[in-house]
């Protein structure tokens, strides 16, 4: 149907745009790769080829090897999902409600919430908070404080915001609850949006590791990231680092941190396509609206 | 149109006297929605309001022993100290302006290649290119820095491709205007397939009714780009906007620590490094606050602006508030 | 709000009254968020207040207790406690930057057992992203036992504002009698209004002056035998590699030497006006005994005119500013390893070690540099002797200044201030007690290999590894003597190598006003410098520069340095 609409002219930028796209994969797959041939080499310094020096797998064996590694693995696939699905019921609910324009006391919650993306406490009350609520050293203090993320509620209540109100006319008049067609209605067509928010949550923590720092004392709570991190950080040029060194330890080499890297991105690259779809179909408002 | 001035006046008190009385019955009526809306309104007060104190460190002088209520008031001091520096000036304006040419091409750049995008027509290839271009956004400016400081450098492949096509060598890393093209294109290049996802995600909500009436039509693709998906993903640009323009103010401190050097101070010097630099190893906690406190307060001022704007331009309240 | 629907439908001309109605009601709202959020803070303020005032309270009442207690004792200096004989078990609190350790990890029971404590960890780790010492301290949760690394600013305001608790003169002597000895030569860098706050490690690497290494592959190949020992034998091997092809890849791709070469020539030149990392500086003694900053000396003039020139013809590396080391690990110089200069003096000595027996792969520099680039030949050289005589690279300090130095709480009691001395004591005088803190056990965590030295195995390899294992979680200090006993080859290695004269900072303490007025300071010297060197700025406008740096604060800190010192010497 929609070849026999093409003209010249979408034939000309399908081409340049295609090629721009190809740039595009090209620019931003580079590093990757060449991290890649650098976890794969038994030399740390291959500049910036892509092709591996003297083929090996040690390095992938050596992180393996590591206990903590797969003690973080898990960890971080635990908080991962409680946060992420505790984050989106409670925020796709605060998020309804906000969408609402004729709701009393609208401007008031949204400057509440907004308030909070500018004015914070800092570092040493949220950690005493944390103290005082009992949460020190559970999974509860890496979930709880990151709840909400004021910038994604926002996002996703704009999104509600601009669904034809039609859609849930027909359900009210039936007597349906709020929460039915919030349910029902609200967030099945939100999905593109609702996707969004589960991969920003879900990398969030997944990337995180400072909270972990903070809150968490025992070995078998760490997280990937903080392993992963005190393995990628050592011997780099900060200071910091630099003062700690002694003479007795060994600086873990450039090819072992780049396996590390790759083992902790694979996971996400895995998931990622289920949650695409969401990305690059199209939804049919219409056929929901009848 | 017909209508007197005394006329809407009586109109306009009658509507207010009804909408008092409607309010209530509003909120009996949306009763459910404020339950729903409870869970997440504890948790603002709990974890965002309760910790809330902790900005008066900032106005006072912090004390280790004493903890943040117990430290003594200094009043402005720690403001003071902050505009009394010498660099002190040449740091926020570049921050700010680093901060305004990043969202002037750093903004723009993730909605057109959301729309391009979109316009590939071979699904797995559309799939292959968006998993690589987000892929930058999980590789840590500590692995990147090195990499930039090898790509760009002096003897680098970029200038090698340059000397290749006749073109004179160019330092990126030690003149320091270049440094801030540097800047900005690394930020691009790492942000725009992560940043992209929003839009992507608007463009797939899009009605593709819509699109089928434009090719009946006989609109090509990019008209229907232009007059289709552009505005009707326009809403979501504008909060987008809206939000990141906050940012101005803050700068990506992993990112200039690991790729500056002191040739590039004058302009790439910004409030993050400078704060790190004036020691928060020195465990200045207040000082750090103040500064703190003061960029939320520009930040604010930026979005509070630039929602004003947004509310002004467009009638349909796409603001925050 | 209703009234908005009604307004739109009404026509175009109600949109007037609809915007008065928006705006006021939205006044009205802000004034309402305002005062309910004006009330959530005086109560949540409220609140803690009175939390962390009790607290307070609490914690200076120890506090009271704790310096009143160290003053009757030093009333009757004569009868101090007997030696305590490990027959009760203490609890002691232990801060580190590491990960934390497993439940029952093997090294700490053993610990627990040999001095019948109870080990407590608490992780000190900082980052760029936020202090967890800071926060751990504020928040009431002090470590018995911390330390300080290299970082004088931090010591002076643990003691400013109250957490240290001072460690008594003769405590020390009787409950750590050879811990004693080694600290004497320290303990004035240690006092604060005469009494003791900290006992310092000392680090051998720092007794050796950082590097002077040339490729000697490249002098061979030049037709240079000797390896360079004066600033003009120097000059010529840097000019050859710059313009000779010492590569012989037949391209023009070589520098004479990067950043870390400059400091061997200002060296030549009596001074050195930066450090390694941008926390250290230079102070030198002038000839009327006055301490002096590196940078502002008239001599710099002389070597910035080398420089500069060199930098014109082509012999420095353009883009030397941006420092050899490009990633990875920050010692290794990747300009060097890669062909791009033929002098280096980045890191420390022992970087760049070759193998001193067979089966051995040298220092971790020199491992990555015979990979990268088989073929490279090093040679040892001494820092080249300017045209006064002068000569030398950048020193640490070996103790206060660039070692840990262990600092207790004030709320740590006498008991258990004596034994950790003797903990301390013990850890410097029994090898096999420090072997157990720094290796972990014999045949699980370590062997000795065939030449004879202690490796970690390679299970144990790293941090993240054998932190959870329980090893390197107490605070402890490493004695010369007992470096030297650990790696007899290394040191006699570089006995042999960088036996050559190095600067030391005289200056060993905070200055008070450092925070405020170096950060400015520091960057002015840096942009004179680099322009002056890269000709964006010509050679006279030094003295402008040693004019602005007195007038921008100079004068406070080179007043209060000597303060300092002339304090120190009485």
């Amino acid at each position: 149907m929609i070849k026999q609409g093409r003209l010249k002219n979408d034939i000309v930028f399908e081409v340049i745009n295609g090629l721009i796209m190809m740039l595009v994969v090209v620019v931003t797959v580079y590093p990757f790769l060449n991290i890649i041939a650098l976890s794969f080499s038994k030399t740390t310094t291959i500049g910036l080829s892509l092709l591996p020096k003297e083929f090996t797998l040690i390095n992938y064996t050596r992180v393996i090897e590591n206990n903590l590694i797969w003690v973080g693995l898990q960890n971080t696939i635990i908080r991962v999902i409680v946060g992420t699905s505790l984050t989106l019921i409670v925020m796709i609910m605060f998020a309804y409600t906000l969408s609402k324009k004729d709701l009393p006391g609208r401007v008031f919650l949204t400057l509440f919430i907004v308030f909070t993306m500018f004015f914070d406490g800092g570092l040493i009350p949220r950690y005493i908070l944390i103290k005082n609520l009992h949460l020190m050293n559970t999974m509860w203090a890496l979930v709880l404080p990151r709840l909400i993320d004021t910038f994604a509620l926002i996002v996703m209540r704009n999104y509600m915001m601009s669904l034809p109100d039609s859609l849930e006319e027909s359900a009210k008049i039936d007597g349906a609850s709020y929460f039915r067609i919030l349910f029902s209605i609200i967030a099945p067509i939100s999905m593109p949006i609702i996707a969004t928010v589960i991969l920003w949550t879900a990398v969030w923590h997944w990337n995180a590791w400072f909270d972990v720092l903070l809150y968490i004392k025992d070995y078998d709570k760490m997280v990937l990231q903080y392993v992963l991190r005190r393995i990628v950080i050592e011997g780099a040029s900060d200071t910091m680092n630099v003062m700690m060194e002694s003479v007795n330890e060994i600086v873990p080499a450039e090819s072992i941190k780049a396996a590390a890297i790759i083992f902790s991105t694979i996971p996400i690259l895995i998931v990622y396509p289920f949650l695409q779809k969401y990305f690059v179909k199209g939804i049919m408002v219409g056929s929901l609206k009848g | 149109m017909s209508r007197t001035v005394a006329e809407k006046k009586i109109n306009f008190k009658i509507k207010n006297n009804m909408k008092k009385h409607s309010t209530w019955k509003k909120v009996i009526s949306y009763r459910q929605l404020y339950l729903m809306a409870l869970p997440a309104f504890i948790y603002y007060v709990i974890f965002h309001y309760i910790p809330i104190y902790g900005v008066t460190v900032a106005f006072k002088d912090f004390s280790f022993v004493h903890g943040i209520t117990g430290s003594e008031w200094v009043g402005l001091e720690y403001f003071k100290f902050m505009f009394s520096g010498n660099a002190f000036y040449r740091v926020f304006s570049n921050t700010f302006i680093l901060g305004i040419l990043k969202i002037c091409f750093g903004f723009p750049i993730p909605v057109i290649f959301a729309l391009l995008l979109n316009e590939i027509r071979h699904v797995r290839f559309k799939k292959m290119i968006q998993t690589t271009s987000y892929l930058p956004h999980f590789l840590s400016w500590v692995i990147l820095g090195g990499m930039f400081l090898q790509i760009f450098s002096i003897h680098g492949p970029l200038n090698a491709l340059f000397e290749f096509l006749g073109m004179e060598k160019i330092s990126f890393l030690t003149n320091p205007q270049r440094f801030r093209v540097l800047l900005v294109a690394t930020h691009i290049w790492k942000s725009m397939g992560w940043n992209s996802i929003i839009f992507l995600a608007a463009i797939a909500s899009i009605d593709t009714q819509m699109y089928e009436a434009a090719v009946i039509d006989g609109a090509g693709r990019i008209k229907r780009m232009i007059h289709i998906t552009l505005p009707s993903i326009l809403p979501i640009i504008i909060i987008m906007f809206i939000l990141s323009v906050g940012n101005i103010i803050k700068d990506d401190f992993d990112q200039i620590f690991n790729l500056y050097n002191p040739a590039v101070y004058s302009t790439a010097d910004v409030i993050s490094t400078y704060v790190y630099r004036q020691g928060l190893e020195q465990m200045n906690f207040s000082y750090a606050a103040a500064v703190d406190l003061f960029k939320n307060i520009i930040a604010l001022i930026l979005v509070f602006t630039s929602n004003t704007i947004a509310n002004k331009l467009d009638d349909e309240g796409y603001g925050i508030w | 709000m209703i009234l908005m629907v009604c307004c739109r439908k009404a026509g175009s001309d109600a949109i007037e009254i609809k915007n008065i109605r928006k705006e006021g009601s939205h006044m009205k709202t802000f004034k309402l968020f305002a005062v309910l959020l004006l009330t959530i803070v005086m109560l949540v303020t409220g609140c803690n207040g009175k939390e962390s005032n009790t607290g307070t309270n609490n914690e200076s009442q120890s506090d009271k207790g704790a310096s009143s207690g160290a003053q009757s004792e030093k009333n009757n200096e004569a009868q101090l406690p007997e030696a305590d004989d490990f027959s009760e078990k203490i609890d002691l609190t232990f801060a580190k930057v590491a990960f934390p350790p497993k439940e029952n990890a093997p090294v700490i029971k053993k610990l627990e057992e040999l001095y019948n404590i109870n080990f407590g960890y608490i992780n000190f780790e900082r980052t760029k992203e936020g202090d967890l010492v800071a926060l751990k301290i504020a928040s009431g949760e002090v470590p018995d036992v911390f330390e300080v690394v290299g970082n004088m600013v931090e010591f002076n305001q643990y003691y400013k504002q109250g957490i240290l608790r001072s460690i008594p003169e003769e405590y020390l002597k009787k409950y750590a009698p050879t811990v004693y000895e080694t600290q004497k030569k320290y303990l004035k860098y240690l006092k604060f209004e005469g009494e003791i706050y900290g006992i310092c490690g000392e680090r051998l690497n720092n007794v050796y002056p950082l590097n002077a290494i040339w490729r000697k592959d490249w002098l061979d190949r030049l037709g240079i035998a000797k390896v360079p020992e004066t600033l003009e034998e120097a000059e010529k091997a840097f000019y050859a590699f710059a313009k000779n092809d010492p590569d012989d890849n037949g391209k023009q791709d070589t520098y004479g030497l990067g950043k870390s070469g400059l400091d061997m020539i200002f060296g030549a030149y009596g001074s050195i006006p930066w450090g390694p990392w941008e926390q250290y500086w230079l102070w030198q003694k002038d000839d009327n005994g006055q301490l002096i900053y590196s940078a502002v000396k008239p001599e710099m003039k002389d070597a910035l005119a080398v420089l500069s020139k060199w930098y014109k013809d082509g012999v420095i590396d353009p883009e030397f500013i941006v420092g050899e080391n490009k990633g990875g690990y920050w010692a290794v110089s990747t300009d060097f390893v890669n062909n791009k200069i033929g002098f280096t003096g980045l890191a420390h000595f022992y970087h760049w070690m070759p193998p001193l027996r067979e089966g051995e792969s040298g220092g971790p520099v020199y491992k990555e540099l015979k990979i990268a680039n088989p073929d490279a030949e090093l040679a040892y050289g001494k820092p080249v002797v300017g045209p006064n005589g002068h000569s030398g690279t950048w020193q640490y300090q070996v103790g206060v200044g660039a070692a840990e130095v262990i600092v207790l709480s004030n709320k740590v009691s006498d008991k258990q201030l004596i034994r950790y001395l003797q903990i301390l004591e013990n850890q410097v005088t029994n090898e096999d007690n420090r072997m157990l803190v720094e290796y972990g056990i014999k045949d699980v965590h370590w062997e000795f290999n065939k030449n004879g030295l202690r490796v970690r195995k390679a299970d144990y390899e790293n941090r993240e590894r054998y932190h959870p294992e329980g090893i390197q979680l107490l605070n402890s200090i490493y004695t010369l003597e007992n470096s030297r006993k650990e790696h007899p080859e290394r040191y006699a290695w570089g006995d042999q190598h960088y036996d050559f004269p190095g600067y030391r900072s005289e200056l060993v303490a905070a200055l008070p006003s450092e925070s405020k007025l170096r950060p400015d300071l520091d960057l002015l010297r840096d942009e004179y410098y680099i322009s002056i060197i890269t000709g964006q700025k010509p050679l006279d406008d030094f003295d402008k520069f040693v004019k602005k740096w007195y007038e921008l604060g100079g004068d406070t800190l080179t007043k209060e340095a000597n303060d300092w010192y002339s304090n120190l010497e009485q």
